[in-house]
């Protein structure tokens, strides 16, 4: 069903990459507030994903992404709260 | 002729009426006068349309007999393969994609029926959407108020029945695209059972739950076309190997045999006024007082969320190192932050995806339908960034569709009835068991016959 599109020969990649240095400046400086001490966890695991997966995301992009992402671990931690017996099937199951 | 159903201009059409290069030319010149407006398509395949139709005309002028969408126009989603266009998904990235080779096979089957293809339509990002905006192409248009949105992601599909472009639509469905558009729009939208029609040769978007559907502007018309594009099809795994089950035939057996329900709990919070008003109409007009709870909703409607937002993250991170700035923004950050959602959230959204559907499954042991508001509120106003639900003011964009998605979900087959409210229409869903498409409509027909539900013509 799913045909890859054609790549761009030149891949865009302006943005910078995102770093966690400035981010754990903000960190050190507001060590008590607990909401930007989420934003920095939250900013940590955007760049670490990012370095992991091999893309970047402008600084600019920062704010949005941050907040789908604690809304999508919100949702996330509720549907992981709902207690499972271990030998629950997820809904797609290979078949040989 | 605008406004006329596709089941009238089959009939006109195959008994010599009318040819279906009159039709098809009366389609056109609506397009080009009012495109301009609705913004409704992105691709006019004129001329292929125009072959379609001589060659119809041609061969009842031979004696053949015409199939039973004979000079019917339609159009599709721009994620839908058409012959010789890119398939664009509604991105900006796509449509520098080689032009695709033949045609979606859903589109296959309705020119087989005798229908002529009018085009591509305009629809949100990668279908990861729920307002019909589109940066590229622009918005989608409300033909009820220009203003407002038609709901998305398939919103060129909404607009262009809405407004009397096309009698018949295809769109797509992972969380609500069909039924938020119907609703917005005000008219019948059909989301079959996860599985039931083929999603072959179409850009996918989550393939865990993604469906293709149909709108229309009378429930028989939904039948007729969901009719001729059943059946299995060796390209796409996920249609089920199913005899044909078809619907038409099923729709004036009323609905005196069957036990609805209105969905209660999670359903009755964040209604607009409109739309409780809607819900209760359409209970009324059903007889129906019995209510019923479905377990877990909103963690179901959680699941959903983190399921889409995960492999649609999955489908496009190649083009999130490449081409990230060819994005629409609001797409292309909601991809970055899926793509880092840690993989244990996931898989147990999938599991309790199946927990969900067995108990919902269990449900349908005593009830065959269930009604439920399609959307919280009627059409926002294009460009509209938050709305007020139970006196809180949130984010719009994700919010559309919370009634829609804990029912996708788990693939249960749903018909969107329109009412025909002012100033702006809204829908209701009608929910059935898995592969009861027939009870759905049934009950979606008996509405209509009553006048209770309706697909308002708009003034423009």
């Amino acid at each position: 069903m799913t045909r890859r599109p054609v790549k761009s020969k030149k891949p865009v990649r302006t943005e910078a990459k995102v770093t966690t240095k400035p981010l754990r400046k903000a960190a050190a400086k507001a060590t008590p507030n607990p909401s930007l001490k989420r934003q920095v966890s939250l900013d940590e695991m955007i760049a670490a994903g990012a370095r992991a997966l091999d893309f970047t995301v402008d600084k600019a992009w920062l704010p949005a992404v941050r907040a789908h992402l604690e809304v999508t671990l919100r949702l996330g931690s509720l549907v992981a709260a709902f207690a499972l017996p271990d030998d629950a099937e997820p809904a797609p199951v290979f078949k040989a | 002729m605008n406004w006329a159903s596709a089941s009238d201009i089959a009939q006109t059409v195959a008994n010599g009426e009318r040819s279906a290069i009159a039709v098809t030319e009366a389609a056109l010149a609506r397009i080009k006068s009012l495109n301009r407006k609705l913004n409704a398509f992105t691709d006019v395949t004129a001329e292929r349309a125009r072959g379609k139709a001589k060659a119809l005309d041609k061969a009842r002028s031979e004696g053949a007999r015409l199939g039973p969408l004979a000079g019917v126009p339609f159009a599709v989603k721009n994620l839908f393969d058409i012959e010789g266009l890119p398939t664009r998904a509604g991105s900006k990235i796509n449509r520098r994609r080689k032009p695709a080779e033949r045609d979606a096979t859903l589109i296959a089957r309705l020119e087989a029926a005798g229908a002529v293809l009018l085009g591509g339509l305009n629809m949100g990002e990668y279908a990861y959407d729920f307002t019909g905006e589109n940066v590229h192409d622009g918005a989608s248009r409300n033909p009820h108020d220009l203003t407002c949105m038609t709901g998305g992601s398939s919103g060129g599909s909404g607009g262009a029945v809405a407004g009397g472009l096309v009698p018949l639509a295809l769109g797509s469905d992972t969380n609500g695209s069909i039924r938020v558009p119907s609703s917005f729009c005000g008219i019948f939208g059909l989301k079959p059972t996860y599985g039931r029609l083929w999603r072959a040769h179409t850009f996918p978007f989550v393939a865990s739950l993604d469906h293709l559907g149909l709108f229309a502007r009378t429930v028989r018309d939904l039948a007729l076309a969901y009719d001729v594009m059943q059946g299995p099809d060796a390209d796409d795994p996920v249609c089920a190997e199913r005899a044909l089950e078809p619907a038409l035939a099923m729709l004036d057996r009323g609905t005196a045999d069957l036990r609805i329900a209105v969905a209660s709990g999670y359903f009755r919070k964040g209604l607009s006024p409109e739309v409780r008003d809607a819900v209760a109409r359409v209970a009324q007009a059903l007889g129906v007082s019995r209510e019923i709870e479905l377990p877990e909703v909103e963690r179901a409607r959680s699941a959903a969320y983190v399921i889409t937002a995960t492999e649609g993250s999955a489908l496009h991170l190649d083009r999130l190192r490449t081409r990230a700035n060819d994005f629409d923004p609001a797409v292309r950050d909601r991809l970055i932050a899926g793509a880092i959602v840690p993989a244990p959230l996931v898989n147990q959204a999938q599991k309790f995806r199946r927990w969900y559907r067995e108990r919902v499954l269990e449900l349908f042991q005593n009830v065959d339908v269930i009604i439920a508001p399609a959307t919280p509120c009627t059409a926002p106003k294009i460009g509209q960034q938050t709305f007020v639900l139970d006196g809180v003011e949130m984010p719009l964009r994700p919010n559309i569709g919370i009634y829609t998605q804990p029912i996708s979900f788990i693939g249960l087959p749903v018909v969107a009835v329109p009412l025909a409210l002012s100033p702006l229409p809204t829908a209701v869903q009608i929910i059935a068991a898995p592969w009861r498409e027939d009870v759905a409509l049934r009950v979606a027909h008996a509405l209509e016959q009553a006048g209770a539900a309706s697909a308002p013509r708009p003034n423009i």
